[in-house]
């Protein structure tokens, strides 16, 4: 199978190239390319180093470092890694050093995998342009005057422009699948409780999960097969193994009913919607039947989920009261001491969400705005339920439209909350979904085609996704 | 619908294990005494 992480990690482990060698090369990369794009918040050069080193003395001694070898992973900085720093791009955790990792961390490493960084985000994963972080944006490589999409954008942003093969993400209404869509990169949501949370920091914790974003289709299940499987210490983990998900790349789709989701090619700009019906087309010729199904409740699902994910929000968020980490502003009292820490420590995208689910949760409102949300969910899930009476997997847009300007939509919520509605049907049913590079815009700008699976149905996602990848025709633009 | 997935009750037998290390947990706190979380007064002063 084809992927950049694959070759590496497939050198590593038989001795033709080394992890110092791998390691040395990525952050090489970042060091000349990473002032312009701000992928990272913090390059963990010294420790990446010391553990290719480990990796090397592993493979000269006989014995297998493991399926992701010497292979430099990004971290998206909301996933727990010992001893550093973890801020989700915000004020209230600048300086917080977590004192455990993150399940999947734990099992990048014992992969063989060496973490190189921790990307820049959308604060607490609110957003969709990178652009709410402490720290400043993340550029877009393929036009630094352009989002890379958000919330995942360092993460997206690190593997577009080469410093990374593969990073990992979160995915609560599509923060993977939209920055890979818009940085031309592959960004995979798994089913719901197939990876554990272990971690993560949450944000709603029951649409959060976390997955890879990576330059194939095939790096993306390999890093799929090492996170996933069961974790007891996530409530929410499926008992289940990993998906195997490797051998399904390749599989073709011969005789797969393949739907295209009108509601997710009619919203969207024209270009867009021109490259998902060539992508429906390849899929047909490839031996796919491919129709098209309208499922109307989709158009409700971003209302929906911007109640639901904001109610979560107000409750997860409750935590940083400024008592067991990060910031504290002092004041005479624990309350006012609460209410100082906050002011000063989340940004205005962040206290918009709490003040939002606040709202919808309290007594006089709960049922008009969170039940009925709720109860809009049920439907959505149900759209999806009918759907795969008659397809094997559905077809549509990542993104209503290519990457837009830095500073565009930041003073309209409403425009960029606009840019995750192909996305959050899938993060509400819980099923899987992945975006796959599809060609580009007339300015060069990538395209992201999504595939959606039922529960569970990461197989059929992939050898869909495969599919697709293979059929991609080049973008006008070129590389990043 | 409130969670996507159907599961229930999920719980591990009553067995104590090991947590976080109490010292590395608080060394990260913005104040800690007498190996807990530090906090300003709580009730005021008011009689």
């Amino acid at each position: 199978v084809n992927g950049a992480a694959i070759a590496l990690a497939d050198a590593v482990r038989s001795g033709t190239r080394s992890a110092r060698e791998s390691v040395e090369e990525s952050l090489q990369k970042i060091a000349t390319g990473d002032h312009e794009i701000h992928a990272f918040l913090e390059v963990l050069a010294d420790q990446a180093l010391e553990r290719a080193d480990e990796i090397d003395r592993v493979v000269a001694s006989g014995s297998d470092p493991g399926r992701l070898a010497g292979v430099p992973v990004a971290l998206k900085d909301n996933l727990c890694t010992t001893g550093i720093p973890t801020t989700c791009s915000s004020r209230i955790l600048e300086g917080w050093r977590p004192p455990y990792d993150a399940t999947v961390v734990e099992r990048l490493r014992a992969a063989g995998a060496i973490p190189i960084g921790k990307t820049n985000m959308d604060e607490f994963a609110m957003g969709s342009s990178t652009e709410n972080s402490c720290s400043g944006p993340t550029r877009n490589p393929h036009d630094h005057d352009r989002v890379p999409g958000g919330s995942s954008g360092g993460s997206a942003a690190a593997v577009a422009a080469g410093f990374v093969p593969v990073a990992l993400g979160s995915d609560t209404g599509g923060s993977i699948r939209q920055p890979a869509a818009l940085c031309g990169v592959v960004g995979m949501k798994p089913t719901y409780g197939v990876v554990s949370r272990y971690g993560l920091i949450a944000f709603a914790s029951s649409l959060d999960q976390i997955g890879p974003l990576s330059a194939t289709v095939g790096d993306a299940a390999l890093m799929l097969e090492v996170i996933g499987g069961h974790d007891r210490r996530d409530s929410t983990s499926l008992d289940a193994p990993a998906p195997d998900v490797l051998s399904a790349v390749e599989a073709g789709v011969e005789g797969k009913r393949i739907g295209l989701v009108t509601e997710l090619v009619e919203d969207t700009a024209p270009e867009v919607a021109a490259r998902v019906r060539e992508a429906a087309e390849a899929l047909g010729s490839a031996g796919a039947l491919v129709e098209e199904i309208s499922i109307p409740q989709f158009r409700y699902g971003l209302a929906a989920y911007y109640l639901i994910a904001p109610a979560e929000a107000s409750s997860n968020l409750a935590r940083f009261d400024g008592v067991r980490f990060g910031l504290r502003v002092d004041a005479p009292d624990v309350a006012a001491m609460n209410v100082a820490t906050r002011t000063a420590g989340f940004g205005a995208e962040v206290k918009r969400r709490i003040m939002l689910g606040t709202y919808a949760l309290s007594a006089g409102y709960y049922d008009a705005y969170y039940a009925k949300a709720q109860r809009v969910r049920t439907l959505v899930a149900d759209g999806f339920a009918l759907a795969y009476l008659r397809f094997d997997a559905l077809l549509g847009a990542t993104t209503p439209t290519t990457a837009f300007g830095i500073g565009d939509r930041t003073e309209d919520p409403l425009a960029m909350y606009l840019s995750d509605s192909c996305t959050v049907p899938a993060n509400l049913a819980g099923h899987p979904a992945i975006s796959v590079p599809f060609g580009g815009d007339e300015l060069g700008l990538p395209v992201g085609v999504q595939v959606m699976a039922p529960a569970l149905g990461e197989p059929t996602l992939f050898a869909v996704a495969g599919a697709v990848e293979r059929a991609a025709p080049a973008r006008a633009g070129g590389t990043a | 619908m409130a969670h996507p997935l159907p599961l229930q009750n999920v719980l591990r037998d009553d067995e104590p294990e090991p947590t976080l290390d109490r010292d590395t947990v608080l060394a990260e706190a913005p104040a800690a005494e007498d190996r807990r979380f530090r906090v300003p007064r709580i009730l005021g002063d008011e009689p």
